[in-house]
């Protein structure tokens, strides 16, 4: 009995904040998002289903309802690049991963401080480096100009590229760790015998490193895809405000715009999306194994 | 075809040409940009990205910036408090679901702890957002802590159940069979055993609380501008050597910070 | 262990004694970006022992959507004359009695007991202005007399046009250009005014508010949608090739004020900042630095932008103010701005 209470004494402080302050706002979002908007900010307490009708539909100059892609594809727009991201992240870091684990101790160590490194260093500033290095006259174009290897050209900021890069250098270290986790678990003997029996380098990396890196893999993809689908920061700084992503027209809505609720539903949406990816994933791995 | 060689381990076989011009690229794809920003903060043109010649006087004028100087104290004191909130409870979370008997619900209670892990991160931020505004609270310093308080649990409990797995629970026992109580079996081994953990989760909610953006541009209101949101700000208004100055100074804190609690972490593996 | 336990009880402390000893001392201001005279600030610190910290912003919107999230904790804010109506019905201001303020003796006549504040009971007139656009004159030689080159672009303009990030002042802009009454709620009109915008945006390389002067001043667009004194300073500060277009449909004209939110802790302080700001000497420094008209009485021999060097705040065009739109008038305007965004 004694116990029993401990663990409750325990966990209870845990619990408390999180449903204050995790699981409380998040149903005040769900119940904003089926209330009316005022054209002011805030909403109205009048139930409404418009916020979610307004993400597929619109109303015309004349008053008729029709349907309006815009959100549709600023959603696709936020999967893609996500994904995009992900996929990436994957293809940097599976080599870099499988190279820093063939080092010596010393230099393994080393590597992976390297790598974690810049994850200490502020988002902020992470990206606002990016955009010194892409902005007109910056440092990339001047250094490309002073090799000869361009004319004049236009900014190479305010793009999905821009925004893409920005979006794989803050994430990458999510990707890499994961996935080094699992490299060092692998059993290299296993690629030996494989070599032995005439196995090619493709196939053997096709067929057993790969196939035994899918937990680090699976848990690297989560980590980066997750987090990206709420950018916020790199549209703003490297897309230039132009192209938006799902997170600034959340932020939006509860900013500039003044749709709250329309916000609300919009954010319920992408929560929908996180749980069926997440869903999805906790079939094949354990998500909470891959965390810690 | 030397006979010998067969009987060798084929330590070629494990290696992939290439992979390291990769793992070159990449590590210089991460660190250029650092480089970049800390190279033009000494470009005493104040035009950032032409090179006039070096000057310390980017980092006086950073020092003497009363806005950053607010903001850092404003980071500062909301990443503290956080902190030791956040550890406070990830510590005892931590202890039961991993020393815990019969813990009900364990999986449960684990997906709660790491439930912002779990959120794009914008989603809490508006969400905390409209909860502060239902509530009525005004105070921006008390918004910051309750929110960055929340969302920095996960990250100090990670550090603290790892250690605490990675430790049998013999001396515990042992402890116990001596009939020391509960308490002091806590006090005197589980505690100074576990520290190193601590101080990892610790130092790493620090961090967290300090870089956080996303949440702190939101709820943010006046005299509670946080270090990232007053650097947002600066990036808004355009590049300057003055913006690369404080970026460095950033990055040498952070390594500062990082670099005893990577030693730590490693020690106690 | 317990040497940590001290240190994080003295850091406690240390930071308790910080807050608290400011609780009472604070001003919170949250005003347009770069509007306030740096060497002001120092003054009334120095002079009144009470602590500012300065936020800002760029758009009436940016200033209403942080009051209406109800806990921005702000003391003094600077919104202009239509969003004063709206911030006074939505109940997000304190009646401070303006009337009876030392500041309201000060006022210029012309300004007192307007139609956004009939009664004085909110607010204290601050800076008046207009809304245009400014060209940069070593890019384009075109003509700037009229809106049709900034929402029919030609020449060197194509593809290098800058518009405010919010449909504010640029929605009353394409009113005066296309002729439609402000705030209208005819449905068919706001079309018109759609369909304006969305052929222009081929030519318009970013819409933001933020860093106007580096973007107009270096010539990385040509023209930029600005504020007259703002763009006056620039003109004059860093000797700028740029100029403040005199279009023939007329300006958008604003008046922002100084009022209080409802929610204010400091009221009081908030009270001393608004009187000091308008005090004759004070007003003076700021209308040299800030650049736009003042609503307030000031020194004219100490004024240094005068009508002979200063075109933009002594505008030839005609000046049309904004008003506060009816909600379904609104709703018009974010849906314009909404579907151009898209």
């Amino acid at each position: 009995m004694k116990k029993l209470s401990l663990n409750f004494w325990g966990l209870l402080p845990a619990y408390l904040v999180m449903s204050l302050l995790m699981v409380l706002p998040l149903l005040i979002i769900f119940y904003v998002s089926f209330m009316s908007s005022d054209p002011y900010g805030g909403y109205k307490a009048v139930f409404s289903l418009d916020s979610y009708t307004q993400i597929l539909y619109s109303y015309d100059w004349d008053e008729n309802l029709v349907l309006n892609l815009q959100y549709l594809k600023i959603i696709a727009r936020t999967l893609l690049l996500s994904a995009a991201t992900a996929i990436i992240c994957l293809l940097i870091s599976f080599p870099v991963a499988y190279y820093i684990s063939r080092q010596s101790h010393t230099m393994k160590t080393l590597l992976l401080y390297l790598v974690t490194l810049p994850f200490w260093v502020s988002m902020v500033v992470r990206v606002y480096a990016w955009v010194l290095i892409l902005s007109n006259d910056g440092v990339l174009e001047n250094g490309l100009r002073f090799f000869g290897l361009i004319g004049d050209i236009d900014s190479l900021l305010y793009n999905n590229g821009a925004m893409m890069v920005g979006m794989v250098y803050t994430y990458i270290p999510l990707m890499i760790l994961p996935i080094y986790a699992s490299i060092e678990k692998l059993d290299s003997r296993l690629i030996e015998a494989a070599s032995d029996l005439y196995s090619s380098r493709m196939n053997t990396l096709r067929r057993i490193i790969l196939p035994l890196c899918k937990p680090g893999i699976v848990a690297g993809f989560v980590l980066v895809f997750v987090p990206s689908l709420g950018t916020v920061l790199e549209p703003m700084l490297l897309g230039g405000g132009k192209t938006m992503m799902l997170g600034n027209l959340i932020q939006n809505q509860f900013g500039v715009a003044r749709n709250w609720s329309f916000g609300a539903s919009l954010t319920v949406l992408l929560l929908c999306i996180v749980l069926i990816f997440l869903m999805f994933q906790a079939r094949r791995t354990n998500l909470n194994k891959e965390f810690s | 075809m030397n006979i010998s060689a067969l009987f060798k381990p084929n330590r070629e076989a494990t290696h992939y040409p290439g992979f390291g011009a990769v793992g070159i690229l990449f590590f210089s794809f991460l660190y250029f940009p650092i480089l970049v920003i800390i190279t033009y903060s000494f470009n005493s043109n104040r035009i950032v990205s032409v090179w006039q010649g070096f000057s310390w006087k980017w980092y006086a004028s950073a020092l003497q910036n009363e806005g950053l100087l607010n903001a850092l104290q404003v980071s500062f004191t909301v990443a503290l408090f956080a902190t030791l909130i956040a550890t406070a409870i990830a510590t005892a979370a931590a202890l039961v679901l991993s020393r815990g008997k019969n813990v009900k619900h364990a999986k449960l209670s684990q997906a709660v702890v790491n439930l912002p892990l779990m959120l794009p991160e914008i989603v809490f931020a508006v969400a905390i957002l409209i909860l502060f505004s239902q509530l009525g609270i005004q105070n921006g310093m008390l918004k910051l802590i309750l929110a960055h308080s929340a969302f920095c649990i996960p990250f100090a409990f990670l550090p603290i159940r790892a250690r605490l797995q990675g430790m049998d629970n013999n001396l515990e026992q042992a402890a116990q069979d001596l009939y020391a109580t509960p308490l002091v079996t806590f006090r005197r081994i589980t505690l100074p055993l576990i520290a190193p953990g601590i101080f990892a989760g610790a130092m790493l909610s620090f961090v967290i609380s300090m870089d956080d953006f996303i949440t702190s541009n939101i709820v943010s209101g006046g005299g509670a501008t946080t270090l990232p949101v007053y650097i947002f700000s600066l990036v808004k208004q355009g590049v300057s050597p003055e913006l690369n100055a404080i970026s460095t100074l950033i990055m040498v804190a952070s390594l500062l910070i990082a670099t005893p609690c990577w030693l730590i972490a490693k020690r106690s593996r | 262990m317990q040497s940590f336990t001290k240190i994080s009880l003295l850091a406690i402390g240390i930071s308790l004694a910080a807050g608290a000893n400011a609780a009472s001392d604070k001003l919170n201001i949250y005003t347009w970006a770069e509007s306030i005279d740096p060497v002001l600030i120092e003054k009334f610190q120095t002079e009144t022992g009470i602590n500012i910290t300065l936020d800002s912003y760029t758009s009436n919107e940016d200033l209403l959507a942080k009051l209406k999230s109800g806990s921005s904790d702000y003391d003094v804010v600077f919104p202009s004359q239509h969003f004063v109506k709206i911030m006074v019905q939505e109940g997000l201001l304190k009646n401070i009695d303006a009337k009876n303020m030392a500041a309201f003796k000060l006022v210029d006549e012309q300004w007192k007991n307007m139609w956004w504040d009939q009664k004085s009971e909110y607010s204290i007139p601050f800076v008046y202005g207009t809304a245009g656009y400014t060209v940069n004159r070593d890019k384009y030689k075109g003509p700037a007399n009229s809106w049709k080159e900034f929402f029919e672009p030609t020449g060197a303009a194509i593809g290098n046009i800058a518009v405010f990030s919010t449909p504010d002042e640029i929605i009353p802009a394409a009113q005066l250009y296309l002729g439609v009454e402000f705030c209208t709620e005819d449905s068919a009109q706001m079309k018109r005014i759609f369909e304006l915008l969305k052929k222009q945006k081929k030519d318009v390389a970013v819409y933001s508010s933020d860093n106007i002067s580096s973007r107009i001043a270096s010539g990385e667009v040509v023209m930029h949608n600005w504020w007259d004194g703002d763009s006056m300073r620039t003109r004059k500060n860093n000797n700028a090739p740029i100029e403040y277009a005199q279009p023939k449909e007329g300006l958008v004209g604003w008046l922002d004020s100084m009022v209080v939110p409802i929610n204010s802790r400091n009221v009081d302080n908030a009270k001393t900042f608004i009187n000091w700001m308008s005090e004759t000497d004070n007003a003076t420094i700021e209308y040299n630095y800030y650049a736009h008209s003042s609503a307030v009485k000031i020194d004219q021999s100490k004024a240094l932008h005068q009508a002979e060097n200063s075109p933009e705040i002594f505008p030839s065009a005609p000046i049309k103010f904004t008003q506060a739109c009816s909600p379904a008038a609104q709703k018009l305007v974010d849906k314009v701005w909404t579907q151009l965004l898209q």
